[in-house]
């Protein structure tokens, strides 16, 4: 069934989609998440771990995330450490 | 207080209505169903594609031309879905199905957003020439001594009864005790499954088997189970029209062949008898297997009906209201609300939660009611969807005091559990949360919207490895029309290492249009 609203309106896909493509170096579809991203969810990239915190409970969890984040080049701006790597 | 027909051709004319000639689009009556028309097609909460919504328009604006009798498969495939002259409605089902999205479309838009509409419009099975019918503009309640004359006008008394709904619970106000009523939950009516050998333990299995089904649908708290009398069958089989006559029946046979024995189960719509679901079940007859199969097959059962998205949401989503409109309207709300959760679509969420809020206002025992509309304060949350100026700003204490009372009202509700576990999640308490889930989870382990969104949770507070497992699962079981834990089972492969097989969930998701949920 084909719904109206695409999966694409909601943030958090977006931001997944860019950790996952980020991780795993697929640049094209990184580039495209993190635009969509810049465009519609400014507020969601300048606080990025605390919303990963609200939802992800364990630190290493979150700093795996926002490393693949980086990746896909979005750099959220730092409050906390860039993880070595 | 007169519902009529407007522009119908004979065929589809209600009993009562009054077929008007259209007299061409100056019309004043072609002019309001021409508004209603946009009105619907404009509204974000109308649940319908572009498409359905170029289909709506096309059939209602040709009954307007005066050019009802053209309206068929091949001229709507033709002008609506591009299709060229070469379409054979028999082998292309494309507009039969269309017409199916767009008929729950439009029940789903009359009994939520579009409630208090004037005009309805409807497309009646059998052929794809819209309806129109006015329904009566909300007067005061009527006093009681004048209900006798609304049973034998039955058609009148809903359009009445619908009226009444609009008017903002004023009843409530002014009755004080007089109102016991509850919401219009479905009522399923388990027949004893019938015995087709009537040989060796067959009886006994057709026994176990009817009795286990209810013990497990029954733990599905949205759906009024109740048990069969086989005295009463002649009675159960004229279908009524009060809240209280089941709405379905689940009847079955057993048949014993060699070793094994074979279920054939089917849920009926008691309003028309036609066969709404039907499945089959087979089992190992081996005593040390016999009652683990039994378990078994009553679990899938409960689960295919009893779900939210199973068989009997569906065919309750795709109905019109069979009762009085206050009860109806309240469990549709519910309803809406999976609706919604199904497209996660930030435009439907507040009128889905004005329509809970008022549910409980109506009936404040209703537990799933305060359940879902604690998810509701959650979303607010956890979607970031924009505050409407005019409400009050999102607060997870109001998620949390509303599930509160869920629970208070009934603790084996799983629809209030999980509320509350999504309330503490969001309220930084996961520990509590996920303690909660697990006691939901023992208490229903077939309900796979629990087990789906326990599953996440229970992932993303780190237990990766039950979580991913539980979310795998409820995927599997759940056959409604939400693939809802793609996502969650991106982030599973992703967080396990296997990056191809997280790109391959997500790129999934990407074309099924399907919403994300963290």
């Amino acid at each position: 069934m084909d719904h109206k609203t695409p999966a694409s309106e909601n943030p958090n896909y977006h931001l997944i989609a860019a950790a996952i493509y980020g991780e795993a170096g697929q640049a094209a579809e990184a580039a495209r998440e993190r635009a969509w991203l810049e465009a519609h969810a400014p507020r969601l990239i300048a606080n990025t771990r605390s919303e990963l915190a609200l939802r992800i409970v364990r630190r290493e969890d979150v700093d795996h995330l926002m490393q693949s984040l980086r990746k896909a080049g979005i750099a959220p701006p730092d409050e906390d450490r860039p993880k070595s790597n | 207080m007169r519902e009529r027909s407007i522009m119908g051709s004979p065929p589809f004319t209600s009993a009562m209505g009054t077929p008007l000639e259209m007299g061409g689009s100056a019309n004043p009556e072609a002019e309001s169903v021409r508004a209603q028309l946009y009105r619907i097609v404009k509204s974000p909460d109308f649940d319908a594609t572009e498409r359905s919504r170029k289909f709506l328009t096309y059939i209602v604006e040709e009954v307007i031309a005066g050019r009802a009798d053209r309206i068929k498969a091949y001229a709507i495939a033709v002008e609506v879905f591009g299709r060229d002259e070469s379409f054979d409605a028999h082998s292309d089902p494309v507009v039969r199905i269309e017409a199916g999205h767009l008929r729950r479309a439009l029940n789903l838009y009359y009994v939520t957003v579009g409630v208090s509409d004037e005009i309805v419009i409807s497309i009646p099975k059998g052929s794809y020439v819209p309806k129109f019918d006015v329904r009566p503009v909300p007067t005061p309640p009527v006093p009681v001594a004048r209900r006798a004359r609304w049973q034998r006008a039955f058609p009148f008394a809903i359009a009445c009864l619908m009226a009444l709904a609009m008017l903002p619970w004023l009843a409530v106000n002014r009755g004080g005790g007089e109102r016991l009523q509850t919401p219009a939950l479905p009522r399923l009516l388990v027949r004893h499954f019938d015995d087709l050998t009537n040989a060796g333990n067959s009886q006994a299995i057709a026994r176990g088997l009817t009795q286990e089904i209810i013990g497990q649908i029954a733990k599905f708290k949205d759906i009024v189970t109740v048990e069969g009398d086989p005295r009463d069958e002649k009675g159960a089989s004229t279908a009524g029209s009060s809240t209280s006559d089941p709405r379905y029946v689940l009847a079955g046979d057993i048949n014993v062949i060699d070793n094994e024995f074979r279920l054939r189960a089917r849920v009926l719509n008691r309003v028309d008898n036609s066969v709404i679901w039907a499945s089959s079940y087979t089992g190992d007859l081996q005593p040390s297997k016999l009652i683990a199969t039994v378990t078994d097959i009553a679990r899938q059962v409960a689960t295919s009906l009893g779900q939210p998205y199973g068989v009997i949401y569906r065919a309750d989503a795709s109905q019109r209201p069979q009762s009085a409109p206050d009860d109806w309207q309240a469990y549709a709300c519910t309803l809406a609300y999976y609706a919604y959760r199904a497209s996660l679509d930030g435009k439907k969420h507040p009128s889905v939660r004005k329509c809970l809020e008022d549910a409980v206002r109506r009936f404040p025992n209703y537990a799933t009611a305060w359940a879902l509309l604690s998810q509701a304060y959650v979303d607010e949350i956890r979607f970031r969807y924009p505050i409407d100026p005019s409400s009050s700003p999102a607060s997870i204490d109001r998620a949390l005091d509303a599930a509160r009372r869920a629970v208070e009202l009934d603790s084996e509700n799983i629809r209030a559990l999980q509320a509350q576990m999504f309330a503490l999640y969001f309220h930084g308490e996961a520990d509590a949360a996920l303690k909660i889930g697990e006691q939901a989870l023992s208490l229903n382990p077939n309900d796979t919207e629990l087990v789906g969104e326990y599953g996440y949770r229970l992932a993303l507070a780190g237990n990766w490895e039950r979580g991913c497992a539980l979310m795998s699962e409820a995927r599997k079981r759940n056959p409604g029309p939400l693939a809802y834990y793609e996502s969650g089972l991106a982030l599973c492969s992703y967080f396990k290492g296997d990056l191809r097989e997280a790109a391959m969930w997500i790129t999934r998701r990407r074309r099924r249009r399907t919403p994300t949920i963290i």
